[in-house]
């Protein structure tokens, strides 16, 4: 398969390793972890349609992403720049301009204030944490023991100001 | 194209429920947490509205609000739940996990039962629209997993719900 092949030419490429986080130490598959999350972001990016258009999209990190560092990589197929701001986990007074909120290890009451700042408002939200996906995160990153999903929540897109195009659910097939 | 032109053209394709919804849409009062204004959110949905051309996409239409102390689905529900299974088919998707949720009124083991069912309305009418029953696994969480404040009916309505979650049927290796 094509992704196959690009994604493991993209995993040496990766400079920076990932920085462990809270409950999430450093895997030794950690550079193909982080290779891999930034592609589902960069396709839900993508597959994103915000009320006007935005460039550069600027994804906000939230408290300690242990899978997210990659993301600063990313560019996207139109030729639109992705810009990334790191934000403490109760960074609110900085999140303005954010276009998505990626969501690293938060307590869950810092987690329902991230999410509940997004609602109706033209903000993607990514929960890294979150494999269940009931924190109202709009997607949610699984990880398994040598792969890496989402998972899409409906009604967190409903709540939102963005809207989805459901291809981004092809991600694996056909990329 | 006018907005109004737009949701006349969708009238044909479930578009009476999409105006429905809509309408509830304007008389829910949104989570106070939210930092934008009704109006503000009102704005930027007539806008998005305007792009896209007729593409579905995931949007407010995939909110799926109960009366109290019932699991039945409106017309508009069933109109816009099979759209979806449909529409999902078409990139591939043929599963989902379908989550119902109860306000805190009430018994908290007459609720489970209650978003048990809640969440078997969605799931036959997804079944209906083509997606396969086993693939779909319907749960009833009941008062647990509340997204909005219980002392208001404003907020129990919003507790009232389902979500449905959906996962590309593939993964990306990480390695």
């Amino acid at each position: 398969m094509l992704l196959g092949a690009v994604f493991g030419n993209s995993v040496t490429a990766l400079a920076n390793s990932p920085q462990p986080g809270i409950g999430a130490p450093a895997q030794p598959e950690a550079k193909g972890v982080a290779t891999a999350t930034a592609r589902i972001v960069r396709a839900i990016l993508e597959y994103t349609r915000w009320p006007k258009p935005i460039d550069p999209v600027e994804v906000c990190i939230v408290g300690t992403a242990s899978m997210g560092a990659a993301i600063e990589t990313i560019s996207l197929s139109d030729g639109r720049q992705v810009a990334v701001r790191h934000l403490a986990r109760d960074g609110f007074a900085s999140s303005s301009g954010c276009d998505a909120y990626y969501l690293g290890a938060l307590d869950a009451g810092a987690m329902r204030q991230w999410i509940s700042r997004a609602h109706g408002g033209p903000v993607v939200t990514i929960a890294e944490r979150d494999p269940q996906c009931r924190s109202e995160a709009m997607f949610c990153m699984v990880y398994g023991p040598n792969t890496v999903s989402f998972r899409l929540n409906v009604d967190a897109v409903s709540r939102s100001g963005v809207r989805v195009d459901p291809r981004v659910l092809r991600i694996a097939k056909d990329r | 194209m006018a907005l109004s032109e737009r949701v006349a053209k969708k009238l044909g394709s479930g578009g009476i429920a999409m105006v429905m919804l809509l309408l509830a849409a304007c008389q829910t009062v949104p989570d106070n947490s939210s930092p934008y204004s009704p109006a503000q959110i009102a704005a930027l949905r007539q806008y998005q509205f305007e792009q896209e051309g007729d593409r579905w996409l995931l949007d407010l239409d995939s909110k799926l609000l109960f009366p109290t102390d019932s699991a039945a689905l409106v017309d508009g529900q069933v109109v816009t739940i099979g759209t979806m299974a449909r529409e999902l088919a078409k990139v591939g998707i043929g599963g989902a996990d379908v989550e119902g949720h109860a306000d805190s009124v009430g018994d908290a083991e007459y609720n489970r039962d209650l978003s048990l069912r809640r969440a078997q309305s969605v799931k036959d009418v997804l079944t209906g629209g083509g997606m396969a029953a086993d693939r779909v696994a319907a749960a009833g969480l009941g008062e647990s997993q509340p997204i909005a404040s219980n002392d208001t009916e404003e907020g129990r309505a919003q507790n009232r719900r389902v979500v449905i979650i959906v996962s590309p049927d593939d993964v990306i290796p990480a390695e």
